[in-house]
């Protein structure tokens, strides 16, 4: 009576044990997704990148991506090169940080907002300096060079206002950056004013280094 | 963690009863299950510490500790008289904080309206405004400020765009600025609409400014009028805004429309409605169901046959008579021979359009060339901080034609200035249509927000290049530039219309069509006379198809009689008019003022010699001195003979912000992804498995530790 109860206890925790396994093994799974379509989605941007920069036309990575490459972002101080993505949708995000759509286009005159996730490719952010340099090519390859002038911790309900009248670039992520959960209801954002344009024969000769 | 800590307060005293090895276990799944919470309540403490200080050492604001601003919120109280609007806006300005404050707020009215009123409320007391020349007026408000007496001051800055300035907000009190001003009713058919703009589109102004044409007060871009304010404390950032209501605001309006009404709606908010009789309607509009950022718009529809053809009111004022005709002439069949016509389409897509109002303006465009006739050619045209064409010159509106238009217009992006400029001189080239379009009419279509502040030299530059073209506009989006539309429209002999919302895009562009395949009349006079004659408009634009003729009269002694005559096709057209037993109302005399000023206004934009400028300028003082009016040149200041403010302290600056148009403002990107909390749920989960593993294994074999 005793050892037959002693069995099924010992049974039900192994089970237990197999099921909590299963759970543990495919959170991981699934975190390391995420990871691998931060990683390896850049690689293939990059390709439609170069090839958009050599063309002028707009070229998805895959062919069922539903976004596209506008820019890349250089930020030497953190030796960060990313390419950015045409959206902020999740979709667009997990593979590359967003330029959102309604922001004014990546080099013209105007506010320019880009978004990445806190944990993958805008971590870099916290570590952002004001004073830094932020360099921003378009898909026409001109480059535009702005420098971090502020940063600011805002609610997530706050509201951008368009402007077409100042040359800035806002950079967007999460806060704070340590914190585990799926949503937060803070953004960091990094406020970059424009310096200079038209440095494009210096960095070209620098990126192709 | 408390509830672990409770789970075992409320069971230890059951601890000796029960197996020692199952009290463990029980243990473990609350532990399991409250692991998740805890960690998550104790992030959250962490972060709302961290938050507290981050917020202080990231503050955009250069150094300065953060003010408590003032609060405003509005009272708009609307009287409408047949064609009439009187409306009443309170301003009410609290100041929550513990020191004094004075305020700047800039808004919108609409593009006719006349201020002739100002009031300050303290309490029980009400200090009446005096009109003066707007630098004497400027003056008076500062020594008023200087010397510690509540003041409030109204300037235009615009045809639409207002400011009111307060000094010597106590701490802790209110301050209310009355403003009254009056306009008219627009009137389609028997279709009446009035409009109380909300927000303010942010307007561009061109690097290069063409400072001959313009005039000073006329050209200033907006974001200029409130940094020349001295030491005015402005947001750091002004692109970042909380989603909250700046100006809690709420209408009222007492609607006696002179007959009887089928109907009365509001386009884009929710109101109550109270009907007291068929004519006589209550509007009102709730300040917490609404943000303070889209125009309110009422319109009502007068039963056919009900509705007056000719509405005249008069006045004496000052020993002159003034009169205000609304006239409609009769809305006979036109002809259905439609001429073929070269048509060109400018499209917006500056930064400004981006979002919303951009969506509205191609399904706008999109609706329009899909109505296109064979015979008819067309054009267009994009602009931003460039202006480009589709095609090099108009082409037939053929299938071929069509479908590149369209995949055209599909692939328009918001981005960029407003060079509206440019675009005027590619649409209006007074040249290429004497060249090969004989006999055609030629309709040029604009689609924008206006968010120019450039708008006298646009206005020149329409009025040169014009040649035989009509120019028509259609103002898109929540808050656009109501006063570049119907000002572009009529210096272009056509006509505009708004849209507000993407799903009225279709109904609007269809009516605009109807409207402007012929103009109803033209060459339309006023036959009469009378001594010291004055018609405001000087000219009198054509008239569409369902638009009424409006004017405004001064003379010594108005006659009994007046002959309107216009060409109707091409044939003459005249109508009489009994001035005998008019409707007395008492702001006729504004109504003509502002007309009045328009036009001078107008004309001095025209005008480059500094000699005649300066007439024009002393004309129109004269004119809002007499009149009581706030013009570019003459503001309303309202003082408080008592000094309130003890000279030791200080005062606060503040401007306070629209709120930004709606559809114009975008939210931030969700930016966490799962990742950490996958992983990290992942490593408790998977060392909770190892446990019980390890559990069941000294559980069989009995040598867990007790």
């Amino acid at each position: 009576m005793e050892t037959g109860r002693k069995g099924s206890v010992v049974i039900a925790l192994k089970l237990f044990a197999l099921v909590l396994f299963v759970m543990g093994a495919g959170l991981w799974i699934k975190g390391g997704y995420i990871f691998l379509k931060a990683e390896l989605g850049q690689y293939l941007i990059e390709r439609a990148w170069q090839h958009s920069l050599t063309t002028g036309n707009e070229k998805k990575p895959w062919f069922w991506a539903d976004t596209w490459p506008v820019a890349r972002l250089w930020v030497p101080s953190q030796n960060i090169h990313q390419i950015i993505l045409s959206g902020d949708s999740g979709q667009a995000l997990a593979f590359g940080p967003g330029h959102t759509t309604v922001s004014a286009q990546p080099g013209t005159e105007g506010l320019v907002v880009i978004s990445g996730h806190r944990d993958t490719h805008f971590r870099f952010l916290q570590h952002l300096q004001e004073g830094e340099q932020i360099i921003v090519q378009n898909w026409e390859g001109q480059h535009t060079v702005y420098r971090v002038s502020a940063r600011q911790v805002v609610d997530e309900d706050v509201l951008i206002a368009g402007n077409n009248t100042i040359r800035r670039l806002l950079l967007v992520t999460c806060w704070p950056f340590d914190s585990a959960s799926l949503n937060s209801a803070y953004r960091f954002i990094v406020q970059a004013d424009l310096v200079d344009e038209q440095f494009d024969s210096i960095f070209d000769a620098e990126i192709r280094h | 963690m408390n509830a672990v800590l409770r789970f075992i307060g409320i069971t230890l005293p059951f601890y000796r009863h029960v197996d020692k090895r199952r009290y463990g276990l029980c243990l473990l799944l609350v532990l399991v299950v409250n692991a998740n919470a805890i960690a998550a309540f104790t992030r959250e403490t962490e972060d709302r510490a961290l938050l507290g200080r981050a917020v202080l050492a990231l503050n955009f604001s250069d150094g300065r500790p953060e003010v408590i601003a003032p609060q405003l919120h509005s009272k708009v109280d609307i009287h409408v008289t047949g064609p009439i609007a009187r409306v009443r806006v309170k301003q009410i300005f609290s100041n929550p904080s513990d020191s004094w404050a004075e305020a700047l707020y800039t808004f919108p009215l609409p593009p006719d309206s006349a201020v002739d009123q100002l009031q300050i409320h303290l309490g029980e007391r009400i200090i009446e405004g005096e009109i003066h020349e707007r630098k004497a007026a400027q003056k008076i408000f500062q020594q008023a400020r200087q010397d510690g007496q509540q003041a409030a001051l109204v300037e235009q800055h615009r045809a639409n765009i207002f400011s009111t300035n307060v000094a010597n907000v106590p701490p802790g009190e209110e301050l209310t600025v009355v403003i009254e001003y009056q306009q008219q009713v627009i009137r389609r058919g028997s279709r009446f609409s009035l409009h109380y703009p909300m927000s303010i589109t942010p307007r561009y102004s061109p690097r290069t400014q063409d400072n001959q044409t313009g005039a000073e007060t006329n050209d200033k871009p907006l974001t200029q009028l409130a940094a020349s304010l001295p030491g005015i404390n402005r947001a750091a950032s002004a692109d970042i805004s909380r989603g909250k209501n700046n100006n809690a605001t709420e209408i009222w309006l007492d609607l006696q429309a002179g007959f009887e009404l089928d109907d009365v709606e509001s386009r884009y908010h929710f109101v109550s409605k109270h009907r007291i009789d068929d004519s006589h309607w209550q509007l009102r509009l709730h300040p917490q169901t609404h943000l303070a950022n889209a125009d309110f718009v009422v319109e009502w529809q007068g039963r056919e046959v009900a509705v007056p053809q000719a509405h005249i009111f008069s006045q004496t004022f000052a020993g002159q008579e003034y009169a205000l005709l609304q006239v409609m002439p009769p809305q006979v069949e036109l002809e259905q021979t439609r001429q073929p016509r070269d048509i060109v389409y400018v499209i917006d897509t500056s930064g400004s359009m981006g979002g919303e109002s951009l969506r509205q303006a191609k399904r706008a465009l999109l609706w329009a060339i899909d109505r296109l006739d064979e015979q008819d050619r067309f054009n267009i045209i994009e602009f931003n901080s460039q202006a480009w064409s589709l095609f090099d010159a108009e082409r037939e509106a053929n299938s071929q034609n069509i479908s590149r238009a369209r995949r055209f217009v599909k692939a328009l992006e918001a981005r960029g200035g407003t060079e509206m400029r440019k675009a005027m001189d590619l649409a209006l080239c007074g040249h290429c249509v004497d060249k090969n379009s004989t006999e055609r009419m030629r309709q040029v279509m604009f689609l924008t927000d206006g968010a120019i502040s450039n708008e006298a030299t646009l206005f020149a530059a329409i009025k040169r290049q014009l040649g035989n073209s009509r120019l028509f506009t259609v103002g898109i989006g929540s808050a656009p530039n109501r006063y570049f539309m119907r000002k572009a429209a009529k210096m272009g002999r056509g006509t505009f219309v708004d849209i507000g919302k993407i799903s009225e895009v279709e109904e609007k562009i269809t009516q605009l069509f109807e409207r402007i395949d012929a103009p109803l009349m033209n060459d339309i006079e006023l036959q009469f006379v009378a001594d010291n004659l004055d018609i405001s408009p000087a000219r009198i634009p054509d008239l569409y198809a369902t638009e009424p003729l409006v004017v405004a009269i001064k003379a010594d002694d108005l006659p009994e009689q007046i002959t309107l005559q216009g060409r109707r096709q091409g044939k003459v057209w005249q109508q009489r008019l009994s001035l005998a037993n008019t409707s007395k109302y008492a702001g006729i005399h504004v109504a003509w003022a502002r007309k009045k000023i328009e036009s001078l206004f107008d004309d001095r934009a025209m005008q480059s010699e500094g000699e005649q400028r300066d007439a024009l300028r002393h004309q129109m003082l004269a004119i809002g001195l007499k009149h009581h009016l706030v013009t570019p040149f003459t503001s309303l200041v309202a003082v408080d003979k008592k000094s309130v403010k003890p000279e030791s302290e200080g005062l606060n600056h503040h401007v306070i912000q629209n709120n930004a148009p709606k559809g114009t403002r975008f939210g931030l990107a969700r930016t966490a992804t799962g990742m950490t909390y996958f992983l990290g749920m992942g490593c408790v989960v998977l060392m909770l498995a190892i446990g019980l593993l390890w559990l069941s294994r000294c559980y069989a074999k009995s040598t867990c530790p007790e």
